[in-house]
């Protein structure tokens, strides 16, 4: 048992006061001459002793009295609901799912009304004294009095985002012991088996989940049209469907500006088709599945660059150059051309090797400078080293020989990295590259990689590398340097680049580098909101031990009283209420006794 | 001679037997308020009490309400045309003897409006006394404390009751209370078949007394026991914690009057019964008599009792 106002104990000092009272009223009696001691001695032999009796009753009920009432006034706090009584003031973190699933048809409406129902029933059991928080997918507390969040609840949506009811339960615990009350954490949800991850140690957790089976549900898992850009020659497009069953969906699949095309794609299996190139740009290619409970994932849009192959041009009589771009060449992926420049500087997009001779360093530095590149040569740097694995260059790569780069303004990114130091970095359209393409400084240009690189580094690195990131709605991603606004659903929204940034609705988001478009976001809904099926009662109970599950229905009932402890004071002043009446009847018998 | 008087009855609201007893003890002293008193008493009666009267002539008797006309001297009626009554010398076969309990404890009184029980019983006694002295009854008097304090023979002759009045006039309370001795006194004191009217408030040791008592009561005497009493010795009344001294014996009880109320009363009438039933028992009259009570009612009961 703990105390609201534990400092009103002090006042348990007053049940002295009928102690002493009746000491001092016993002490020193006035004193009167009566003749009839002798019948007196008499009529209190055979009574004394119950009337001492009840003496000491009076003395203890007024005590006791007193103590109740102050103990009463200091708020006494049980660690369980107690009779007589609503809780204690507590603190509640209300945790409302209103994750994707939650917009799951659930006997002919959306589960989240029933899950708005809950919580408000829940909000309506609190007092004016209790804390309360009310959480949301965004993961986001919410303090307020439970009008002010029920008139959220009102307006509250089914949100794309994911909740992670593990973290939910943990801030709610936080904020509870922020709180210095008891309380607990009521979770209302529809228990995703996907969400439901353990806590450690004992939780006040109230679960109020749906009963019954979740509904069967088809989404679309994912849409992946490969590597870009692609060129003239078309590309080929995965799709994945994810499903708890087996049976073929059908899909219809369409490229924006062009007729929609059926396929049938079977759960779990990824099908891959061809598409023709539609004109150079960026494109969005979207994939629909028939609709079923869950309307939010069965959908999806991704982004799509169409370019023309680069027009690259190099320095004749370098072998290694010469074979890689043959081969891109005959793969369509460049053309000899003038609008990127491999070796040294040149008056557009350019990737550029420290020259041969260290005297011309400095030269070549003057030249990156005039074009207001933010990265510079530096001096040789001493003894081998190995190329760091990234996602330009997977594999390790030896140097014998390197030049080191340094940053010498804003906008530089470091696109590969040997022995932890720059080693491939842009700045705009200029990329730079710490050692030449030549063995005696690096094994690159004969490995396998270097083909890939070159390609990457040509149609990506320096012609605006497209960036086209999937990340789930409403997790982190950072954003490319040299992005100055995001753009959704024809919203253009600033954007600082290098800056962390969570997409907010499923889709394309176009990342603008001032009016040019320089790569894009594909948000996609979780892939674990699209698994329905619900943890059993005993899956919960693990996860979270000591939690009380109940269902949705009428579970309202079994919210504080579990965290939120039992409140005495209707107790007492009650029991107190019942030593006065005791008191009074015992006093009022005093005449009559004996 | 004396001369005939007929005297009117006093209207019932001037009689002194029948106000309150304080209000009697402010008409005047003892000897005064007293023949007030009996005159006022004798003269309600529609009987007089008077009886035992024999054939041996003693003395004439001014004629009172309530004397048989047939002991009326006619033959004086003729001479002196006054009313007289004739007493024979049988008639002080009675001998009367008043034992008064004058301890500590009869000097007490409840309230200030009322008697001690002393003064009350003196006047009770000198009022007895007077009535039976005119009955031409032997009257003596014995009072007590923790031993005899004095004691007056009966007697019959004029005068003796002032005597006896001057006696209880002077009569202070003090010290304990031993009835025992002062009745042996009275065994000596009565040696023919006589009254015995015991004053007290039976503050005492109650088995010895009654042994005493019973043994008059054994030597062929009429005993009447008058147990004085304050009211507020038979109801506690209500009020907080107090110590009750005892202003004889110094013991002391303390206690709330409130919360013993009922029981002092269940006690105080449980020793009423007792003193009642022990003496019925024993052939004797008991009469309780509080201090509230005018004295022309005390006096009946008395009287109703012989």
């Amino acid at each position: 048992m703990s105390f609201a106002a534990p400092w009103v104990l002090v006042g348990l000092l007053a049940a002295a006061v009928p102690i002493l009272l009746h000491l001092v009223h016993r002490r020193e009696p006035p004193e009167q001459a009566f003749p009839a001691v002798q019948y007196l001695e008499d009529a209190t032999r055979e009574h004394r002793r119950r009337l001492r009796l009840r003496e000491w009753l009076l003395l203890a009920l007024r005590t006791a009295l007193v103590v109740l009432v102050v103990a009463a006034a200091a708020g006494p706090l049980a660690r369980r609901a107690v009779p007589l009584g609503r809780h204690a003031a507590s603190a509640l973190v209300l945790v409302v799912d209103n994750s994707a699933s939650s917009a799951a048809i659930r006997d002919g409406e959306p589960l989240l009304d029933a899950l708005r129902r809950t919580a408000g029933e829940v909000l309506r059991r609190a007092t004016p004294a209790d804390r309360l928080w009310l959480v949301l997918a965004d993961g986001i507390p919410r303090p307020g009095t439970a009008a002010e969040l029920q008139s959220r609840l009102d307006a509250l949506e089914s949100t794309p985002v994911r909740l992670d009811l593990a973290d939910a339960i943990r801030q709610g615990h936080e904020l509870i012991r922020g709180s210095g009350r008891a309380g607990e954490v009521v979770v209302v949800s529809d228990a995703q088996r996907s969400a439901v991850n353990p806590v450690s140690g004992e939780a006040a957790v109230v679960v109020l989940r749906p009963a019954g089976d979740a509904p069967l549900n088809r989404a679309l898992g994912a849409l992946d049209p490969g590597p870009q850009p692609w060129g003239a020659e078309g590309g080929r497009v995965r799709i994945v469907v994810a499903a708890n069953d087996t049976q073929a969906v059908p899909v219809s699949l369409q490229l924006e500006g062009r007729p929609a095309r059926d396929l049938l794609a079977v759960p779990g299996l990824a099908s891959v088709e061809r598409l023709a190139a539609p004109p150079s740009g960026w494109r969005v290619l979207r994939a629909t599945l028939p609709p079923d409970e869950l309307r939010l994932d069965d959908a999806g849009a991704t982004a799509l660059r169409v370019a023309p192959p680069a027009r690259v041009s190099w320095s004749p009589g370098d072998t290694f150059l010469d074979v890689a771009f043959g081969v891109l060449v005959d793969a369509g992926r460049v053309t000899r051309g003038s609008d990127v420049r491999i070796g040294e500087l040149g008056p557009a997009a350019s990737i550029v090797v420290p020259p041969g001779d260290p005297a011309l360093i400095s030269a070549a530095n003057r030249g990156l400078a005039a074009r207001g590149v933010a990265w510079r040569f530096g001096t040789r740097q001493p003894g081998p080293a190995t190329t760091d694995s990234g996602a330009l260059l997977p594999e390790r790569i030896r140097v014998a020989q390197r030049v080191s780069l340094e940053a010498i303004g804003a906008g530089a990114d470091t696109l590969a990295t040997a022995a932890g130091e720059p080693w491939i970095v842009r700045s705009g359209d200029v990329v730079l590259v710490g050692s030449r393409f030549d063995p005696a400084w690096t094994e690159l240009p004969v490995r396998a990689a270097f083909v890939p690189l070159l390609d990457a580094l040509v149609t990506r690195a320096v012609r605006g590398e497209p960036a086209l990131p999937v990340a789930a709605v409403g997790d982190p991603l950072t954003l490319p340097a040299r992005v100055t606004a995001v753009a959704h659903e024809a919203q253009v929204v600033p954007a600082e680049g290098g800056a962390p940034w969570r997409p907010g609705a499923p889709g394309v988001h176009w990342l603008l580098e001032g009016a040019d478009t320089v790569g894009a976001v594909t948000a996609t809904i979780d892939a674990r909101e699209s698994a329905l099926p619900r943890a059993t009662d005993a899956e919960l109970r693990e996860a979270w031990p000591g939690a009380v599950v109940a269902s949705l229905d009428g579970g309202a009932d079994r919210t504080f009283a579990l965290g939120g402890r039992g409140d005495l004071r209707p107790l007492l002043l009650v029991l107190a209420l019942g030593c006065l009446v005791g008191e009074s009847l015992l006093a009022g018998r005093r005449g009559k006794a004996g | 001679m004396p001369p005939a008087q007929t005297r009117r009855p006093a209207p019932a609201a001037n009689r002194p037997d029948l106000l309150s007893p304080t209000e009697v003890a402010r008409l005047g002293g003892l000897e005064v308020t007293t023949a007030g008193i009996v005159d006022g008493f004798l003269a309600g009666q529609h009987r007089s009490p008077r009886r035992g009267f024999s054939v041996e002539f003693a003395e004439h008797r001014q004629y009172q309400p309530g004397d048989e006309p047939r002991y009326v001297d006619w033959k004086l009626l003729a001479r002196t045309d006054r009313l007289y009554v004739k007493q024979f010398e049988e008639e002080t076969n009675l001998r009367a003897m008043l034992v008064l309990d004058a301890s500590a404890s009869m000097g007490w009184r409840g309230s200030d409006e009322r008697l001690a029980k002393l003064d009350y019983a003196t006047r009770l006694a000198a009022a007895l006394a007077l009535v039976l002295l005119r009955q031409r009854d032997a009257t003596g008097l014995v009072t007590f404390d923790a031993s005899v304090r004095a004691i007056t023979p009966p007697r019959v002759r004029s005068g003796h009751w002032r005597q006896l009045a001057a006696t209880l006039a002077a009569l202070q309370p003090a010290d304990r209370t031993a009835a025992e001795p002062a009745l042996r006194q009275v065994v000596a004191a009565l040696r023919r078949r006589g009254m015995v009217v015991f004053l007290s408030d039976l503050l005492l040791d109650r088995e010895l007394t009654l042994k005493a008592l019973k043994f008059l009561r054994h030597r062929g005497h009429d005993v009447l026991v008058l147990h004085i009493a304050d009211p507020a010795e038979l109801e506690l009344g209500r009020g907080d914690e107090t110590r009750f001294r005892d202003p004889e014996t110094g013991r002391a009880v303390t206690l709330a009057p409130s919360d013993w109320a009922d029981a002092y009363r269940d006690t105080v009438q449980g020793v009423v019964r007792a003193w009642g039933t022990a003496c019925r028992a024993s052939g004797m009259h008991y009469a309780l008599v509080t201090t509230d009570l005018p004295f022309g009612e005390a006096l009946g009961r008395v009287l109703a009792a012989r």
